[in-house]
C-alpha cells in the first residue's frame, strides 16, 4: 500500500444516477461512473470501495497526490472525517458523558456553592484550586483538613476543573463541613451541628455522601428534610448495601431528600448500589454514575492522605461508590439552579427528567440523571414557583389557602384529597412543596401526603 | 410510669406531654439504652430545654426551625430526664455513620 493512502468521500452530486448503482456488479457500476462524469476514477486507478446511490457518495481509497489531481480537474471531494461516539472518545470521562453533560452547556454553577459534608476538601486539589471558600470542621480535635480523601473526591466530582477529567459545575463553589473523622466514621451530633451550620451559609446544595442505620423518621433523615424546607437542596448518597431491598438508610430516606443510587458504565445499576422501597416511598429518587471494576470515575486527590482508590496520575484517582453518583446531582443542582433560581424547579427538572433504564424502580428510582434533559426542562420552568402557582389554579384547588382555618376533620379529608391526587398524578411533588412553603401545610402533613 | 411497645416504638404512659419514645441501635426498650450513648432528643419547643437542663447535661441544641434537636451527654440522668420530661417527641441512640465509598 502507497504511503499515505487514505478514505475519500467524493460527491456526485447526481442522485438519480447514483441510485442505478446499488448492488451493481463493478462492469455495470463503472459505466454508472462513466455516467456520473467520474470515470476519472478509473482512468486514475483509483480504488473505490463503496458507492451509496442513495446519498449521492463514492468512498475510494487514495493518496494526497491523486487527490489533489481530483480536484484540480474539478472533482468534488473531502478527506474522510473522523467521528466519534459521545461518551466514548469524546474526550469526555464516560460518567459526564453518559448523564448529558457537555463543555456546551449553557449553565457552569457559577454563582453557586455546594456544601460538602464529609471528611473534609483540600483546597489546593487537582481541579478544586480556589473553590474552596468556606471550610470548618465539626470533628473534634482536628482541624479542616481532608485526612481521609473522601470529601476532596466528593467535591471534585461536583465542581472539580481541571483539562484533564473535572466535575459537572466547574465554575461553581464549596463549603466544605468536615464532620468525618480520619477512618471515614461519624455520629448523629457532629453530623446534625454540620447540618445545621448549612442554614447560616449561602449555599444551595447540600452533599452527604454518608448513610447509617434509620429511616425517614430519623434525626439525620429530618434535619436533611429541613434543609429542603429552608431552601436548599439535599442530596444523599443511598448507600452501598444493595442489591438487598430496603437498604438504603439515613439521611438518604429523608422524603424531601434527593436519594442518588449508583450505575455502572454499563448503565446498569451496581449490585452494592442500595435499594428501597424505604418505608413506602420509593428510594432511590434516581442514579447517577457511581462506577464499579470495570469502570471507576476519576476524582482527585488530596495531598494530605493516602489514595482512596486506585491512582491514575499524580492527582487523580480512580474511585468507586454511591457517594461519587450523588455529587452528580449536587453538581446538577447548582446548573438547575443557576439555571432557575428555584430549588421547587431545580429538583423537579432532576427528577422528571431521569432516563428510564428499565430496571426496578427499588434499583433505580425514577432513573438516571440526564443533565441535558433537566436543563431543557428548567428552562421551560424559569420561575418555577409561579408555574407551579398557576398549576394549582388548573387542578381546582383553589379552596387549599383555606387550609389554616378548616375544621380537623375538613383538613384530614383535605390533606387525604391531596394525597389521592398525588398518587394518581394529578398533582407534582412541586405543587406540594409550594403549599409547603406558603405555610398551607406542614411538613408533618407534607410527608403524610408522599407516603 | 411504663411504656407500651408498638412497633419499634415505646409510648410512654403515666407522663402528661411525654408521647412517642423510639430506642434503636439495639436497645430493647428504655431500660436497655446503652449508658455510654449520647441521646438525641426531638422536642416540641425549645422551652422544653429549660427542664431538660435541670436534669442531665444538653451538649447541645440545634433548631432547624420545625425539628429541635436536643443532644444529650451519655448516663442514667439523660436517660431519666429524656424519659420524663414533658414535651420531649422523640429519643434516638446517638447511631454511627460512615463515608459511602465502595472500598472493596
Amino acid at each position: 500500500m502507497k504511503r499515505g493512502i487514505k478514505h475519500y468521500i467524493i460527491y456526485g452530486g447526481v442522485a438519480p444516477v447514483m441510485r442505478v448503482l446499488t448492488g451493481l456488479n463493478d462492469r455495470s457500476a463503472l459505466t454508472a461512473l462513466e455516467m456520473m462524469g467520474l470515470d476519472i476514477l478509473v482512468r486514475e486507478s483509483i480504488d473505490v470501495v463503496d458507492v451509496y446511490g442513495e446519498w449521492g457518495l463514492v468512498v475510494a481509497r487514495m493518496g494526497e497526490e491523486e487527490y489533489r489531481r481530483l480536484l484540480s480537474m474539478g472533482v468534488k471531494a473531502e478527506p474522510e472525517r473522523e467521528y466519534r461516539l459521545v461518551g466514548a472518545g469524546s474526550g469526555l470521562p464516560w460518567n459526564l458523558a453518559m448523564i448529558g453533560w457537555s463543555r456546551d452547556l449553557p449553565y457552569t454553577g457559577r454563582g453557586v456553592t455546594i456544601a460538602v459534608v464529609d471528611s473534609g476538601v483540600d483546597p489546593k486539589a487537582c481541579g478544586l484550586d480556589g473553590k474552596v471558600v468556606y471550610a470548618k470542621s465539626f470533628v473534634p480535635g482536628e482541624g479542616p483538613e481532608d485526612l481521609h480523601g473522601h470529601g476532596t473526591a466528593v467535591a471534585y466530582v461536583a465542581a472539580g476543573s481541571d483539562d484533564k477529567y473535572g466535575g459537572v459545575a466547574q465554575d461553581a463553589k464549596v463549603a466544605s463541613l468536615k464532620a468525618f473523622f480520619k477512618d471515614g466514621t461519624s455520629l448523629d451530633h457532629i453530623i446534625l451541628r454540620a447540618l445545621h451550620e448549612t442554614l447560616n451559609l449561602d449555599v444551595v446544595v447540600v452533599n452527604m455522601s454518608f448513610g447509617g442505620p434509620g429511616g425517614p423518621d430519623a434525626p439525620l433523615s429530618r434535619a436533611a428534610n429541613m434543609l429542603a424546607a429552608r431552601g436548599k437542596v439535599p442530596v444523599a448518597a443511598a448507600g452501598n448495601d444493595g442489591p438487598e431491598r430496603g437498604t438504603v438508610g439515613a439521611p438518604a430516606s429523608g422524603e424531601l431528600v434527593i436519594a442518588v443510587g449508583a450505575v455502572n458504565k454499563q448503565r446498569k445499576v451496581t449490585d452494592y448500589s442500595s435499594r428501597g422501597p424505604v418505608d413506602g416511598l420509593i428510594k432511590p429518587d434516581l442514579v447517577a454514575p457511581g462506577g464499579d471494576r470495570r469502570g471507576l470515575v476519576v476524582s482527585a486527590k488530596p495531598r494530605d492522605a493516602p489514595p482512596i482508590g486506585p491512582p491514575v496520575d499524580d492527582c487523580h484517582v480512580g474511585v468507586v461508590g454511591t457517594s461519587f453518583a450523588a455529587p452528580h446531582v449536587s453538581g446538577a443542582a447548582a446548573l438547575l439552579y443557576e439555571a432557575t433560581r428555584s430549588i421547587v424547579a431545580t429538583r423537579d427538572a432532576i427528577l422528571n427528567t431521569a432516563e428510564d433504564l428499565g430496571e426496578p424502580k427499588e434499583a433505580q428510582g425514577r432513573g438516571l440523571l440526564r443533565i441535558d434533559r433537566a436543563l431543557g426542562q428548567g428552562q421551560k420552568i424559569n420561575g418555577g414557583v409561579e408555574v407551579a402557582a398557576s398549576f394549582l389554579g388548573l387542578i381546582g384547588l383553589a379552596a387549599v389557602p383555606l387550609l389554616g382555618i378548616l375544621s380537623a376533620a375538613a383538613r384530614e379529608a383535605k390533606i387525604e384529597r391531596l394525597r389521592t391526587l398525588y398518587r394518581t398524578g394529578q398533582i407534582t411533588y412541586t405543587q406540594l412543596y409550594l403549599l409547603y412553603q406558603r405555610g398551607e401545610i406542614t411538613l408533618e402533613e407534607l410527608n403524610k401526603i408522599l407516603r | 410510669m411504663s411504656y407500651v411497645k408498638s412497633g419499634d416504638k415505646y409510648i410512654a404512659r403515666g407522663v402528661e406531654g411525654l408521647d412517642v419514645v423510639v430506642v434503636e441501635n439495639g436497645a430493647g426498650g428504655p431500660d436497655e439504652i446503652p449508658l455510654n450513648r449520647r441521646l438525641i432528643l426531638t422536642v416540641e419547643k425549645t422551652e422544653v430545654v429549660e427542664k431538660l437542663k435541670e436534669k442531665c447535661d444538653v451538649l447541645d441544641v440545634l433548631d432547624f426551625g420545625g425539628e429541635v434537636f436536643v443532644v444529650l451527654a451519655p448516663g442514667p440522668k439523660s436517660v431519666k430526664a429524656a424519659f420524663s420530661t414533658p414535651g420531649v417527641k422523640r429519643v434516638d441512640v446517638e447511631r454511627i455513620y460512615r463515608l459511602h465509598e465502595k472500598g472493596d
